[in-house]
């Protein structure tokens, strides 16, 4: 694949996740919403992993089949 | 921004989602193909937008997932549309309102012209209305160049003229033509005569056979040189005439008498506060009195009228509108002044009217002031005695050439 030089989000379907400084955060490739708690997020991808947003004063601006984009104040992203 | 005309479109429903299992309708919500927007936690409570025509699926999916969803409101175009169809009058209203503001922008509301001065604007408006352009008349179809060409034909004090039509409000900017010198033609045999009752002081006679010497009195209007020369001799009975264009510069001593009186007491305006307004509709030339506000009862007072003009934009002026006048009361008070105030204001107008009466060049010899005091009054006296300026060319119209002088 790095030699064909082929886009990894698209032949492995990772999750791509881009964050605007630390108040916006878009999610392409998700699989759905596992938690939304007022102090965190947790967000299931295509690739079985779970990507959790902690912060606070979150607001779900969109979800849809393939995109979610969380805004608030984000303090910290992970993995499991 | 595209994307929430499109919802105001297709309308939206704000709800609030209840039960245990948020996360799950809003995961089967998304894999159902739903879009949801906003979702927010408010303490235990979510709230949720989403279009108007999947709300319907929402249910079903909240029924599946053990949640309820709660409406607080819908919005967007087929909510309004509901409610315009229940009252067709008012939708009526709006779109024959609309077509007769559109129907107006067809006409001209409006005209201006600048660049005047001494031509009278109301003169050109009449001019214009009375050739088929003005309040009132369409401006479709209006051909620029024709009126424009118009006015230069019939106002010869017009030397470029401009026409713009902005909306409803039609501009006529405008140069006028300068002025030829006020001077007679140079092969016009010309008098000198005098501008003033004068005593002549200094001659100096280019051409004509002066009629004065120095130390003559002249009055105002007389020849001092004419251009009418005699030439011969009446003893040898060969005395004929002919004429010149006469050259002159005659400076002559010219006695002012300035006598004005200066009243010790007079009557001075103030405002008392009371006001009156009197509040009109304007429906084209005609004014329409609201009937507000109470009858105006003063002696004395000043109007200041407002006059407001519907404009669609700042290009498309309508023939409504509303002119106020302000009515404001005024109370005269009995002043008085003493002599020395009275004197001080003499000097004032004193000065005013020699900068007036007398004229730039004119040297002042001697200028005597005297106060008399009269009745309630001061009696101002000026004497002045001016060295100045008294020669003027004047048109002469020659007699029959061959014909003697007596």
């Amino acid at each position: 694949m790095q030699a064909l030089e082929l886009p990894a989000d698209i032949v492995l379907d990772l999750p791509n996740i881009t964050l605007l400084g630390d108040e916006e955060l878009h999610i392409a490739g998700h699989a759905g919403l596992l938690e939304y708690a007022a102090g965190h997020i947790k967000i299931k991808t295509k690739s079985s992993s779970v990507v959790k947003v902690f912060g606070s004063n979150f607001i779900i601006k969109e979800i849809g089949a393939e995109n979610i984009v969380v805004s608030g104040k984000i303090d910290k992203l992970g993995f499991d | 921004m595209l994307l929430k005309i499109w919802y105001f479109l297709i309308g939206y429903v704000k709800i609030e989602i209840k039960g245990f299992s948020v996360e799950r309708f809003i995961s089967q919500s998304v894999k159902d193909g739903l879009i949801l927007r906003d979702i927010k936690r408010d303490g235990g409570k979510f709230f949720a937008a989403m279009s108007l025509p999947v709300y319907k699926q929402a249910q079903i999916i909240s029924q599946k997932t053990g949640t309820s969803l709660e409406v607080l409101r819908v919005g967007g175009l087929p909510r309004i549309a509901s409610i315009l169809k229940k009252r067709l009058f008012l939708v009526g209203g709006v779109v024959a309102f609309i077509a007769g503001l559109v129907f107006l922008t067809s006409f001209i509301w409006r005209v201006d012209i600048s660049g005047t001065d001494r031509l009278d604007n109301s003169d050109i408006i009449n001019f214009l209305e009375e050739n088929g352009f003005g309040i009132g008349h369409s401006r479709r179809g209006v051909s620029y160049r024709d009126i424009e060409n118009m006015l230069l034909l019939e106002f010869e004090d017009i030397a470029f003229v401009s026409l713009i039509i902005k909306g409803t409000a039609a501009t006529f900017e405008i140069i006028e033509t300068i002025l030829p010198p006020d001077e007679i033609p140079f092969d016009q045999y010309v008098d000198i005569v005098s501008t003033k009752d004068a005593v002549v002081v200094y001659m100096a006679v280019g051409a004509g056979q002066p009629m004065f010497v120095p130390g003559d009195v002249v009055k105002a209007g007389e020849a001092i040189v004419t251009g009418t020369v005699a030439i011969g001799s009446a003893e040898e009975g060969n005395l004929s005439k002919m004429y010149v264009r006469a050259d002159a510069q005659v400076w002559g001593r010219v006695y002012y008498a300035i006598n004005f009186n200066i009243p010790l007491t007079y009557y001075e305006k103030s405002f008392t506060g009371d006001r009156v307004s009197v509040y009109n509709i304007a429906i084209g030339q005609s004014l329409w009195r609201l009937p507000f506000g109470r009858n105006m009862d003063f002696i004395y007072y000043e109007t200041i009228e407002n006059i407001g003009q519907l404009r669609l934009g700042q290009n498309y002026p309508m023939p409504f509108g509303h002119v106020t006048t302000r009515i404001y009361e005024l109370e005269r008070n009995l002043k008085s002044r003493s002599l020395e105030q009275a004197q001080h204001l003499a000097y004032e107008i004193i000065t005013r009217r020699i900068d007036e009466e007398i004229g730039q060049d004119a040297d002042i010899l001697d200028k005597q002031i005297s106060f008399t005091s009269g009745e309630n009054a001061l009696e101002v006296s000026v004497f002045l005695i001016t060295i100045e300026r008294i020669d003027q060319m004047q048109a002469l119209v020659p007699l029959e050439p061959e014909q003697s002088l007596p």
